[in-house]
């Protein structure tokens, strides 16, 4: 995790840990993944023969998926500083290539590259909105993900899963568009749009970060029809330490992403 | 009988044991710091007067609501030496420490600490940058503009040419010569001496204005001539409105200078910008876009984007476009004079005349301050630019600019100045007369200007 440089702890970038928001979804992620692995663990004769440990056989599946993905760019507070500054999430897309390697029939490791914009942006508010600007931001990450799913009784083909892990990233490119102040009276506004040029002074371009989802497929033969609710956590700052108390950048993305998976060793059967 | 380990026996014994363990590694996971982010406290400025209130009763206090407010609103970061804020802040916070809680009454203190606070900004490159309170005033700017003064500027190296008497003459009351006043050597020598035509000289509400006509031997027609004191002429014909006919002083010139630039007779225009201080950025629209035929760009601006240094937004042009063209427009040289007390948009406007099709700079560097400043009509809606830092026996006041400035092809003026095409020093003892201080003296900046018109005007380029 990045932390600023500092000599004095008492102000600056040693900056104060806010446990509580941040932990509270990945506490339960995690303990709803070592509470469903002992659960489905059951001798035989058990009721619920979908939790046995029996090797699966074929177990790759890859798959392709898309969706909306919505992020916040967290700032440690400062995003507060400016009384008539908003920051606002950004919209944008999700597309990846997801790789499954199935374990037992509830447990799968998944590793995915996804291509995902992450977007924010800012208005004044005091300033009738103008100036303005949305940044759009390309990353390709690499996620690696426990998934964890569950067959409800008496429903053929319908799995519930939920998936947990980390991620690395990297910032490919940035694009921002937006307007702002001039000097000039009978130009008082520009309007912008155009790539952003990567400061090596200032910008890290590697990113890293905790991952969880939550979703539900349907297998029909060799194929796998699933929806996912996905969020990204991002622990990196967007900024490299370059001054005492830096205000931090980094990412929160939620995303909403539906796809297909596909085993290509799969003859028939659907379950 | 059941042998007690089963073909996957061994697993389920340890997943059963994992599930005891399971809700309280869950909570150990808890508080790791593996998900959790860092939060900043940064001074959160009062939206009305853009301050920031002390916590606290001691001089780091101060310091430290001083030092994070220059850190996020100071706009020219990327032109200084990497950490050189940081660097200040380890380098002075001892001496501050041991200064204690805060006294009012001890002078000896507050000396000191301001000393230190003075040393801390002396590197920044913001021309505008001034740091006051009660009796203190600096201005890093200042402190270099006259050292460039040091041993004089003058080809003739004359000792009353020092940087108190350049202030004094462009600005103040008096030079080293006793009884003569500022602008005198407007009234005194340009005006008497190089102009002619009617309605030559004014003042009113804090603007001192010069226009006239120079004329052409050779070819006939006239240079058209404009001194003012400050970017104020807008809110002066506002103010002037008002008033009587008789009493629209200002007005009246500028409608005469109007007249003069746009008779076909004017073959050139000279902008005296010596000693101009700046002002509203309206103004040199006001002057400029009657001289275009087509936009004009000359300079690009950007200011802050978020709270980081580096933080900035996009560069955006700074341009206009013609607005009641004069009849000769864009064929007739356009000479900016310059000094080095001409500021902010003394030096602007001059950075637009180079980007005329014959525009011209003639005289000395100017001062290094082309980042525009923000109004308080702004008051702490943007990114940067001026603040004030309060308690309760006192204030910090820190004038700063709000955009940076760079040329057109982003060169850098901030805390540089922008050069002359053309260098020609001032002679005191030329232009006093060798102190008569009367119309026998030489202004050679001006007449090189108008030699310059002259050899155009002859053979036109």
């Amino acid at each position: 995790m990045t932390t600023a440089i500092t000599a004095d702890t008492a102000r600056t970038t040693d900056a104060k840990k806010n446990p509580v928001n941040s932990c509270c979804f990945f506490v339960f992620c995690i303990a709803l993944i070592l509470k469903a692995a002992p659960m489905g663990a059951q001798t035989e004769g058990s009721r619920n023969p979908w939790f046995n440990l029996k090797l699966v056989e074929q177990p790759w599946y890859i798959g392709i998926y898309g969706g909306y993905a919505n992020n916040t760019i967290y700032q440690g507070g400062a995003e507060n500083s400016r009384p008539g500054k908003i920051w606002k999430n950004g919209h944008g897309f999700v597309a990846a290539i997801p790789a499954r390697f199935q374990i037992f029939n509830w447990l799968a490791l998944q590793m995915e590259t996804v291509f995902i914009t992450k977007n924010y942006q800012y208005y004044y508010h005091s300033l009738g909105n103008k100036p303005y600007n949305e940044t759009i931001n390309f990353f390709v990450d690499f996620p690696v993900l426990i998934n964890l799913s569950v067959r409800p009784m008496g429903m053929t083909g319908l799995r519930l899963f939920v998936n947990g892990g980390a991620f690395l990233g990297l910032w490919a490119a940035s694009y921002e568009r937006g307007a702002n102040h001039t000097a000039a009276s009978d130009k008082p506004i520009y309007r912008y749009a155009g790539w952003y040029q990567f400061d090596k002074r200032r910008d890290n371009r590697f990113e890293y970060g905790l991952a969880a989802g939550i979703g539900v497929q349907y297998d029909i033969r060799r194929f796998g029809i699933f929806a996912e609710w996905r969020y990204y956590h991002g622990l990196s700052d967007l900024q490299k330490a370059y001054q005492y108390n830096l205000p931090p950048q980094m990412n929160s993305t939620w995303s909403v992403q539906c796809g297909i998976l596909i085993n290509p060793g799969k003859n028939g059967g659907g379950k | 009988m059941r042998h007690p380990y089963q073909p996957g026996e061994k697993w389920r014994r340890k997943i059963k044991k994992l599930n005891r363990w399971g809700y309280l590694l869950s909570c150990v996971l808890a508080v790791l710091p593996v998900s959790c982010r860092p939060v900043v406290n940064l001074p959160v400025a009062d939206n009305a007067v853009r301050s920031y209130y002390v916590n606290g009763g001691t001089y780091r206090d101060i310091a430290l609501t001083f030092w994070d407010g220059i850190s996020i609103n100071y706009v020219f970061w990327d032109i200084e030496p990497d950490r050189l804020w940081d660097t200040m802040w380890d380098d002075y916070l001892p001496g501050i420490e041991a200064l204690g809680t805060r006294d009012p009454e001890d002078t000896a203190k507050n000396s000191r600490f301001m000393g230190y606070l003075r040393e801390m900004i002396a590197p920044l490159h913001d021309g505008h940058f001034t740091l006051s309170s009660g009796n203190y005033q600096f201005a890093p700017q200042r402190d270099r503009v006259r050292a460039r003064f040091s041993g004089g500027i003058t080809d003739d190296a004359n000792p009353e040419l020092t940087f108190s008497s350049l202030v004094n003459d462009w600005t103040g009351d008096s030079i080293g010569f006793p009884g003569y006043k500022k602008w005198n050597f407007v009234k005194d020598l340009i005006n008497p001496r190089y102009l002619s035509g009617e309605g030559r000289i004014a003042s009113n509400h804090g603007l001192r204005i010069a226009q006239g006509k120079v004329g052409i031997p050779e070819t006939g027609g006239h240079i058209t001539y404009l001194y003012f004191s400050g970017f104020m002429l807008n809110e002066v014909i506002k103010k002037e409105s008002t008033a009587a006919p008789n009493n629209r002083l200002v007005t009246n010139l500028l409608n005469t200078f109007w007249q003069n630039l746009r008779s076909r007779e004017c073959k050139g225009l000279i902008f005296d910008m010596r000693g101009n201080i700046g002002g509203a950025t309206a103004d040199i629209e006001y002057l400029l876009r009657p001289l275009l035929t087509e936009d004009i760009y000359f300079a690009n601006l950007r200011t802050k984007k978020g709270e980081g240094r580096l933080n900035y937004t996009p560069w955006v042009p700074y341009t206009f476009s013609p607005r009641d063209p004069i009849p000769n427009a864009g064929s007739i040289p356009v000479v900016a004079l310059i000094n080095d007390y001409s500021i902010s948009c003394g030096e602007l406007l001059p950075l637009a005349v180079r980007a005329l099709p014959k525009g011209y700079l003639i005289g000395t560097t100017t001062w290094g301050a082309t980042g525009p400043r923000i109004g308080n009509d702004y008051p702490n809606a943007l990114n940067d630019g001026s603040f004030t830092v309060r308690w309760n026996t006192g204030s910090l006041n820190v004038v700063q600019a709000g955009y940076q400035t760079r040329g057109k092809n982003f060169e850098n003026y901030e805390g540089i100045g922008v050069e002359p095409d053309l260098r020609v020093p001032f002679s005191w003892k030329e232009f006093t007369n060798n102190g008569a201080c009367d119309a026998g003296g030489i202004d050679a900046q001006l007449e090189a200007a108008i030699n310059h018109i002259r050899a155009d005007t002859v053979h036109p380029n």
